[in-house]
């Protein structure tokens, strides 16, 4: 399983890497950790010409806070994110988040920009920008461009990046102060892809999301409505999400499997219940 | 297509000449002789290739060697003298955390880390970060056990030891499972 | 665990000899072994499941580095040919001849100076396949709609069999419950970590054709090589280098081994194929594809009267050497009365062919299946009677005072305690916690149970149980040589190959318990045809007793020379002196000579040797259990479960095995087996899968589909040992390393189970998944509150 050859490139700048997929087309690639396009290109699922590294350009890997907003170069790694390395505007949702991704040598490596062009719906960061309303930036031969991370993806493994297009950056607006909120995956076993997942933000700003679908993440709008008159999490809340749930799913025409929506299901409630601060039951002999 | 590149490895200054495509997996296996490396899956799931990169662990099959260009590696192979490698050697010797020993060398580096990471930490802490290296001999038992007496021991004698820890181990992180 | 202990023979947990270098990461595994001038290989492999080759191309200009069938020069196909009659044949040829039949078939074999140049090459052979139908599960065996795999056959099954012991008909009328149950266990890969590998050359010096391979019987592979390419077993020198894990998938004669040594033999070209992990999960043996049919009589009691079942096995497109394809539905059909007295037992085992990769040996062989059906039956049998699990196993288990025991499958078991076994299991699992964490978990999404399974492991077993297999091998004994140096250390040359299991260090343990050395004198060579007398390699849970019981006879042998020669230099008889601790002593008194003194005798100063002793201290020995029928390990699991409805997830609560291997040579390696053995069976049980589409294509290709337990996913369990020594082995040993693997798909599915009862649904299909149990709960009409 070794990759089928290539030139390796190495551009200083944004503009250079950009000039090289203009020149490779379709057989040139960008690479920055490589934890999900090495195994690809290994096992031959992908080919390339043309590698373009853009790992060390120094605006990828910078982030500034803003104040209102966080913008964090795609360059940067889960690891720095888990670490509390950059300044976090997600009330520690962010950090959790990036703790359960993979295994630690993969998230010293792999990039929440590589995360997010990529658009395994199943990757963390797809869901948890889209619940967090950030805003992807990109740079391609049109110059900078920009777009809320919500419509980002259209479906599983496209983005609205174009063939010569690098997402640069991701600008996060900082949480209220008293916004909560609750992340649950669906793990087979620890470190591998999702099978189903929700995530809610309340106070201040309501947000609902399913992730881990057939491609984009799916906003829950009436979830949210539930959400948001709900002042305590109980067994009617809980029968409300899933009701609220269901009608979310029809009205988005997006096609669900019964025993994913179930699954689905369980991942929204106890998404709600860390969200109002209810500890995860530990189950033990 | 090939490349010339400049790198420490294991201590030492290395300058070669390497294809695009090749591996760092390969390439330190190859040139370096540093055969502690082992591929089990080369795509990043097993971790029996963990190496340290600019001192984090990393999966050494889904890097390429062009990619580390001033890097700092270590494989196991510069880690002999390392005092937790040494006393997780010998935790695992006597707790039985090997059998066929594939998986060893990728287990001793990650669980180094998280030493460095974690300290003394509880059993289901070691489990969950041990979850990125695939062992199919031992069922785990003894590596967790190996992994925890190391973590032990290693704080007993930093609490009775004023010196820092070689620069090379990680910087301790509090707990974020 | 326990820390080294001062005693150094058989019963000490003596660290292990091996873990030196392997924690150093210093060893030779196949990818580390190279030959100056070698070429990479890379298989072009069949992309679909079944057709006719009607023409290959080789890239232009590099035809001299593609090579095919007709270019490997004299050799036959792998026939592995079973005895029994109506077995169908299949020819399994090195590489593609004209026909493909499984995704992962070799075709073709091309060099580069790397491997991803043989790979870059491999892409550009043009093959033209006529595709046909292929067989994708095994309900199509007998289909006449899908063309026959192999020629000349009628229909895609290599074998039905039938076993018809005492009296079904009796046993149905007597019967005052009948029940009937269908269990599946699906297809899986073995996975070592470590794949296969062959590096093969020319040795000029000695004329040698030389083959190193990961595998588990190097002199085994040697007969077969020599036989297919037409050699003198001496032109060919097989080794087995260090090897990373196999659990079978590296015991049986691989076509790339065939087909690289054939390719050697011809070109004199220096080779190395180190297998990929997508060629490992595809085209390497599979495992474990069992379905079962299974009808119960019993009386109101829950004696079981009479057994009767249908057990289909998919072994995929070919026979696999040695073992033959109907080796496991052999197992399934000779082990499924399990530990029970039954007496009154009808089954019919059809061993079908399809277009996959063909099945071979993995840890527990057929038992796994076997032990699910029957440890799966008779708590459904108790959850009928309302009767206690460990109760009813108790009515029915075979008596201590009944053994030897002649199964109703034709086995025989040499001795056991079963019941002691369950009722320790049960101590250990304490099911009366199960209510109170009902009770605690009332209101969650989580239900609870308790599961139980009892296995038998038949190891060590003998010629003649070899013969009625039907193999066309027979793997009844093994030899060992053991030779002291002038410095009085020991080397042990064994035909062993150690994989994992620690026998450099056990057998040094047998060597002290003979002769007093010290285990850290002594060496045990292994996986080299050039230095060990002839064996029959490592599986079938052989090699503790086998080489251990060779090891012991050699030993004792060369035990009376060395006290020959140390009475001598003592300057008394031989009968009044004793081997301890490293030296020759005389018995009672303080006088001694080490053994390097003795070794000096022997081999440099045979002056000081008696008249009656000749020069050199050199023993080969053979052994064989005195009976062939097996030594019988077994015991019982148990487990408590919480299943999440909400997830489908289950939580292994709490784990438990009580198990009997007789004498145990190492305790820390005994537990190290079974902990292994448990999280393979934890696979099996809940995560292991390779499925197949209905076109024939392997759908979990890489570890992102194709998941394996880690650390968390494998609880810490307690392990209590029971000893009653085997009456047929040297020292009582009994062989136990595949015994871990065997029940846990039987307790966690028992264990759910009982968890779901109170609800209705049923699981009877492995692996457990949580698309699986939120079908059978949605099946069931539970709804979401």
């Amino acid at each position: 399983m070794k990759p089928a050859p290539f030139t390796y490139i190495r551009p200083q700048r944004i503009e250079d890497a950009v000039a090289q997929l203009v020149e490779g087309g379709w057989d040139a690639k960008v690479i920055a950790g490589g934890q999900s396009l090495m195994p690809m290109l290994n096992l031959r699922m992908v080919s390339a010409e043309r590698l373009i590294d853009i790992r060390r350009i120094p605006q990828l890997t910078a982030c500034k806070d803003l104040g209102a907003e966080v913008r964090i170069g795609a360059g940067v790694t889960h690891a720095r994110i888990q670490q509390g390395d950059i300044p976090d505007p997600s009330n520690g949702l962010m950090p959790k988040v990036a703790s359960r991704i993979a295994y630690q040598a993969v998230r010293n490596r792999g990039t929440i920009g590589g995360s997010l062009s990529l658009a395994d719906p199943a990757a963390d960061w797809v869901t948890t920008m889209a619940a967090l309303g950030a805003t992807v930036e990109w740079h391609g031969e049109a110059g900078p461009q920009t777009g809320p991370a919500e419509d980002f993806i259209q479906a599983a493994y496209t983005t609205n990046l174009g063939p010569t297009d690098v997402l640069t950056a991701i600008r996060i607006p900082r949480l209220p102060r008293e916004a909560v909120w609750g992340t649950y995956k669906l793990c087979r076993k620890t470190g591998e892809f999702a099978h189903a997942m929700a995530m809610v933000i309340r106070g201040g700003v309501t947000r609902a999301f399913l992730g881990a679908t057939d491609g984009a993440p799916i906003r829950l709008p009436s979830v949210e409505t539930e959400l948001q008159r709900a002042p305590t999490c109980d067994a009617g809340l809980e029968r409300a999400l899933g009701e609220a749930m269901e009608t979310d799913i029809a009205n988005s025409s997006r096609e669900l499997a019964d025993v994913r929506r179930w699954q689905m299901r369980t991942c929204l409630v106890r998404a709600t219940r860390m969200s109002f601060g209810i500890p995860e039951l530990a189950v033990s002999a | 297509m090939t490349q010339t590149i400049e790198l420490t490895i294991n201590g030492k200054a290395v300058r070669a000449e390497v294809d695009d495509r090749t591996t760092l997996a390969d390439f330190l296996r190859e040139h370096a002789d540093a055969r502690s490396i082992h591929l089990g899956c080369e795509h990043g799931v097993c971790g029996a290739c963990t190496i340290v990169i600019d001192g984090a662990i990393a999966r050494s099959c889904i890097t390429l060697a062009v990619m580390q260009d001033g890097a700092d590696i270590r494989t196991l192979e510069g880690l002999g003298d390392d005092p937790v490698i040494r006393q997780l050697r010998e935790s695992f010797h006597h707790n039985h955390g090997l059998q066929c020993g594939y998986c060893t060398p990728g287990m001793l580096i990650t669980s180094r880390d998280i030493i460095a990471r974690y300290g003394a930490a509880d059993e289901s802490t070691v489990r969950d970060a041990l979850a990125g290296n695939i062992c199919r001999c031992t069922g785990y038992a003894g590596i967790v056990k190996a992994v925890r007496e190391a973590a032990a021991r290693l704080a007993h004698d930093r609490s009775s030891d004023a010196d820092a820890s070689a620069s090379v181990v990680p910087r301790r992180i509090a707990g974020s499972l | 665990m326990s820390a080294a202990t001062t005693k150094k023979g058989i019963g000490g947990s003596i660290l292990r000899i091996e873990d030196e270098r392997l924690l150093k990461g210093r060893s030779s595994y196949i990818a580390d072994i190279s030959r100056p001038g070698q070429w990479e290989v890379a298989f072009l492999r069949s992309p679909v499941a079944h057709a006719v080759l009607r023409g290959i191309e080789k890239p232009s200009g590099a035809e001299d580095r593609v090579f095919l069938y007709e270019d490997l020069g004299e050799l036959l196909p792998i026939r592995a040919d079973s005895q029994a009659p109506g077995f169908r044949r299949s020819d399994y040829p090195a590489i593609a001849r004209d026909k493909v039949r499984f995704v992962g078939e070799p075709i073709a074999i091309c060099l580069g100076r790397t491997r991803g140049e043989a790979e870059d090459l491999a892409q550009q052979v043009m093959v033209d396949y006529d595709e046909l139908p292929a067989v994708s599960d095994m309900s199509q065996s007998r289909d006449p709609q899908f063309p026959p795999i192999h020629e000349g056959w009628t229909e895609n099954v290599f074998l039905e069999s039938r076993v018809d012991t005492g009296d079904i008909n009796a046993a149905r009328v007597q019967a005052a419950i009948t029940l009937r149950r269908q269990y599946r266990m699906n297809r899986q890969a073995i996975v070592s970590l470590e794949g296969r590998g062959v590096v093969s050359y020319l040795d000029e010096r000695t004329g040698e054709l030389v083959v190193y391979s990961s595998t588990q019987f190097p002199h085994v592979i040697r007969t077969a090589l020599a036989s297919l390419l037409g050699m003198k077993e001496r032109e060919l020198r097989v080794v087995a280098p260090e090897v990373g894990g196999s659990f079978g998938v590296k015991n049986n004669l691989n076509p790339e081994e065939l087909a690289l040594a054939a390719l050697t033999r011809k070109t004199g070209l220096s080779l190395r194929w180190i297998e990929d992990r997508r060629e490992h999960l595809t085209a390497s043996a599979h495992a474990r594809e069992h379905r079962y049919d299974i009808t119960v009589h019993a009386d109101r009691d829950g004696l079981i009267l009479g057994l009767e079942a249908e057990i289909d096995v998919d072994v995929g497109a070919y026979s696999v050497w040695p073992w033959t394809a109907p080796m496991e539905a052999g197992q399934a059909i000779g082990f499924l009365p399990g530990p029970y007295a039954i007496t009154n037992y009808r089954a019919v085992a059809r061993t079908c062919a399809s277009n996959k990769s063909p099945l071979g040996p993995y840890r527990g062989v057929g038992r796994p299946g076997a032990c699910f059906a029957i440890e799966r039956t008779i708590e459904e049998l108790a959850a009928e009677l309302g009767i206690d699990p460990v109760e009813i196993r108790a009515r029915n288990y075979i008596k201590p005072e009944q053994f030897p025991w002649r199964s109703a499958g034709g086995k025989t078991y040499d001795n056991g305690d079963y019941e002691s076994s369950a009722r320790a299991a049960k101590k250990l699992i304490r099911p009366e916690r199960v209510a109170d964490l009902r009770a605690r978990y009332k209101n969650t999404d989580y239900v609870v149970g308790v599961g139980y399974g009892t296995y038998l492991e038949q190891t060590a077993h003998g010629t003649a149980e070899w013969v009625q297999r039907g193999l066309p091998v027979v793997f009844g004994y093994e030899q060992v040589s053991v030779q002291m140096t002038p410095d009085g250390m020991l080397i042990i040359d064994a035909p062993i190959q150690n994989h994992g299991q620690g026998l450099e260090t056990t057998l040094a343990q047998v060597a002290n318990e003979e002769l007093g050395i010290d285990p850290a004198h002594v060496v045990v060579r292994h996986g080299d045809t050039s230095q060990a007398p002839y064996g029959m390699g490592t599986f079938a849970s052989r090699s503790m007793v086998m080489s251990g019981g060779a090891v012991g006879r050699a030993c004792v042998i060369l035990a009376e020379k060395l006290c020959a020669i140390g009475a001598h230099l003592l300057q008394v008889e031989p009968s009044a002196v004793h081997l301890v601790d490293g030296t020759v002593k005389l018995t009672g008194g303080s006088a001694s000579v080490s053994l390097a003194e003795v070794a000096v005798a022997a081999y440099l100063r045979p002056e000081r040797l008696p008249d009656t002793v000749e020069p050199g201290l050199s023993v080969t020995a053979s052994y064989r259990t005195s009976q062939d029928t097996g030594a019988w390990s077994y015991g019982t699991h148990a487990a408590i479960v919480a299943v999440d409805r909400g997830t489908g997830l289950i939580k292994i609560l709490d784990y438990v095995i009580a198990h009997d291997c007789g004498t145990i040579v190492n305790p820390m390696i005994v537990d190290g087996q079974m902990m292994g053995g448990l999280a393979q069976g934890i696979g099996t049980a809940l995560y292991e899968e390779m499925p197949y589409s209905a076109e024939g294509q392997p759908l979990a290709s890489t570890f992102m589909d194709y998941l394996l337990p880690g650390a968390t996913e494998v609880p810490a369990a307690a392990i209590e040992h029971l000893c009653n020594p085997s009456p047929i082995t040297r020292y009582g040993i009994k062989g136990m390393g595949e015994g871990g693997a065997i029940p846990p798909p039987a307790v966690l599915c028992n264990a759910v189970n009982d968890a779901f009862r109170p609800l209705g649904v049923a699981v009877n299909e492995t692996p457990m998944t949580p698309d699986r149990i939120i079908h059978a709960l949605m099946s069931a009409g539970d709804v979401r509150a």
